[in-house]
């Protein structure tokens, strides 16, 4: 059973590596699609009858399946990620995908009824694609909202989205920086706080 | 709004006359060599918010019903053009230029005075311009990040270019009692309704951030970046997360 299981493991990891290689570069459109995709799992449960902590969860398993939080949790934590131990990488990245998942997730009622449509890409090279889209509300002028993915990882994975030129990337590498500061640089102490925080 | 302007002017003069060198620091998204007393005034709108403008935008989005609110919006809107066609012939901007005269010429007479936006509706957008934005077109640098009081995050440039906005607006120095009255108000319900059309994204920074100050420094810098340089085809805030 389990040299079953190691030698599956095995196989599964020479496929994965050899993936990159093979696999062809991530082209607007399938950006596009990964968008639509993102979108209408999010809308699912944005209009539903969920309760908030259900919304939370939900929004935690859409992002664990369609972003790199781990590349985003190691560019947002900056100079911080690269003197941390493995063990506290590991455990910031676990904290940080849960702080994001309830930050964001707990936003959702202000966008209860809207509607978002999806515009062209644009290839920005080494920085992936970014695609278009606008979101409108009843009572509020339209938002534009642009979804920036990458295929650096090896996988087709989302890595920001800017709000009105708000970017998630940039807000959060100041406020993890901030918050870093006020704990001394303590960076167990910001994995403990990180869940319940933001 | 009339009694805000001397502490905007003062505000504005002392980050001038503080200010002169560019004191970028590299790794922040902006210089903030006023940082103490910014804190001390993000902590008087906080309050103001709380008390005065969260409850009052609470209530405006209950009660008022969404085409009502939406005409709210277009009598602002139609008031806001004037200096919005000022700053388009100021910038040079003849697309945005044309398109403002025409809503406002448009939506005066066939709209009943702003109430209605016929030109929106046959097409014609709003194209927002203001005085900060037309200094950092003639090449005039941000200068280091500013909290006014009321007015809340700006930069040096841009508390100059609201200050200019104000007197450059026909509207201001309108001899009518009446004129004025509307301006304030008008002034008032903006901010209200802004206030509810942002609910989530302020409360969240405001309540739901450690550090609401930082939060509101960061998402106003990019925010206004952004309108500042146009939202297309800007794409200097992308980064490569992957290159680090």
């Amino acid at each position: 059973m389990f040299i079953l299981k190691s030698a599956r493991a095995t196989m599964l990891a020479a496929a994965m590596a050899t993936l990159p290689m093979s696999a062809q570069a991530l082209t607007p459109q399938e950006a596009t699609t990964l968008t639509n995709t993102i979108v209408d799992e999010v809308k699912g449960y944005v209009n539903s009858g969920m309760s908030l902590a259900q919304k939370q969860a939900a929004f935690r398993q859409t992002m664990d399946r369609y972003a790199d939080t781990s590349a985003i949790g190691r560019y947002v934590l900056g100079v911080a990620w690269r003197s941390a131990t493995p063990a506290q990488q590991e455990a910031f990245t676990t904290a940080f995908a849960e702080y994001l998942a309830n930050k964001y997730g707990s936003q959702f009622s202000g966008y209860e009824g809207g509607e978002i449509s999806i515009g062209g890409a644009n290839d920005l090279g080494n920085r992936g694609i970014v695609v278009e889209s606008t979101v409108t509300r009843p009572g509020a002028s339209p938002l534009i909202v642009q979804w920036q993915f990458s295929d650096r990882s090896g996988q087709p994975l989302l890595i920001d989205i800017v709000a009105e030129g708000v970017s998630m990337l940039t807000t959060e590498r100041s406020a993890i920086a901030s918050m870093l500061d006020r704990r001394n640089g303590n960076l167990d102490a910001l994995i403990a706080d990180l869940p319940t925080a933001g | 709004m009339k009694s805000a302007l001397p502490a905007v002017v003062f505000s504005a003069l002392f980050v001038m006359s503080a200010c002169t060198g560019d004191t970028t620091d590299q790794t922040a998204l902006i210089a903030d060599p006023l940082e103490p007393a910014n804190r001390g005034i993000h902590a008087f709108n906080k309050g103001v918010d709380t008390v005065v403008l969260r409850p009052a935008s609470q209530v405006y989005g209950a009660v008022l019903p969404e085409p009502v609110e939406r005409t709210v919006e277009n009598f602002i809107g139609n008031l806001a053009l004037p200096g919005d066609i000022i700053n388009n012939t100021l910038q040079g901007d003849t697309v945005a230029l044309g398109d403002n005269l025409g809503r406002f010429l448009m939506n005066t007479t066939l709209g009943f005075g702003g109430l209605l936006d016929i030109a929106g509706e046959a097409g014609i957008p709003r194209h927002p311009a203001d005085f900060g934005q037309t200094l950092a077109g003639y090449g005039v640098a941000e200068g280091p990040y500013v909290e006014l009081p009321i007015f809340g995050p700006s930069t040096a440039r841009d508390a100059t270019g609201t200050v200019v906005d104000f007197v450059l607006n026909p509207f201001t120095w309108s001899e009518s009692d009446t004129a004025e009255e509307v301006l304030i108000t008008s002034g008032v319900v903006d901010a209200i309704d802004t206030r509810d059309d942002l609910a989530p994204v302020l409360n969240s920074i405001l309540y739901e951030s450690e550090d609401s100050y930082s939060a509101a420094k960061t998402a106003y810098i990019q925010n206004r970046r952004a309108f500042v340089n146009g939202t297309d085809g800007a794409d200097d805030g992308f980064v490569d997360i992957y290159a680090e």
